[in-house]
């Protein structure tokens, strides 16, 4: 395995890690203005489900 | 028809992986380490697993159907995919029915299969940039 090879791996892990990154921000964004952890996880969950239909559905 | 890793390659890349995906910054968890350090219920430790876990499944969605869009892959492994996407969404939902009812043991499996989906689904990503690599040259 060559160097652009594992490179190529980790830009690609760097922008589900951007993915994440913007999720968790607006998770704790939400905490900061008092959401509850029951608010954050209905977010989060909601938030896979819509996800996931949108891949489904493209 | 496309060359995939070889058997080795997939091995190497599956470490790698692994590896690279241990290290989540802080900044990505959705309940920092000083607020878990708080937090001894064990169903409390639970739910912010699988809190952890839908934004990670949000996250490596979001990927594969930007991934589709630009042609990296085709509808075809896009079906796939979210099929695997798919059943890892169900485990979750079932890992929060199966702790909303205190079931906390098979609450853990359930996120435990999540993992394993989403490891594999982070070693087909790399492929992905690989395959993504391949068409820019």
């Amino acid at each position: 395995m060559g160097i652009a090879e594992v490179l190529g791996i980790v830009l690609q892990l760097v922008q589900a890690g951007f993915q994440l990154e913007a999720i968790v921000g607006k998770a704790k964004e939400m905490k900061s203005k008092g959401a509850t952890d029951d608010q954050i996880h209905t977010y989060l969950k909601n938030l896979a489900a819509a996800a996931q239909a949108d891949l489904e559905k493209a | 028809m496309r060359k995939y890793l070889s058997s080795s390659r997939n091995i190497a890349l599956a470490i790698l992986v692994t590896l690279l995906s241990a290290c989540t910054p802080e900044g990505m968890l959705v309940h920092s380490p000083d607020e878990q350090a708080k937090v001894t219920d064990p169903l409390v430790i639970a739910r912010n697993s699988i809190d952890q876990a839908y934004a990670v499944h949000a996250s490596i969605t979001t990927t594969l159907l930007q991934n589709y869009h630009d042609g990296i892959i085709t509808l075809e492994e896009k079906t796939a995919l979210a099929a695997k996407t798919r059943d890892a969404l169900n485990y979750l939902n079932s890992a929060d029915d199966l702790l909303a009812a205190g079931n906390l043991q098979d609450a853990n499996a359930k996120v435990q299969l999540a993992q394993t989906i989403f490891t594999a689904l982070q070693l087909e990503l790399a492929k992905q940039a690989r395959k993504e690599k391949g068409q820019g040259n």
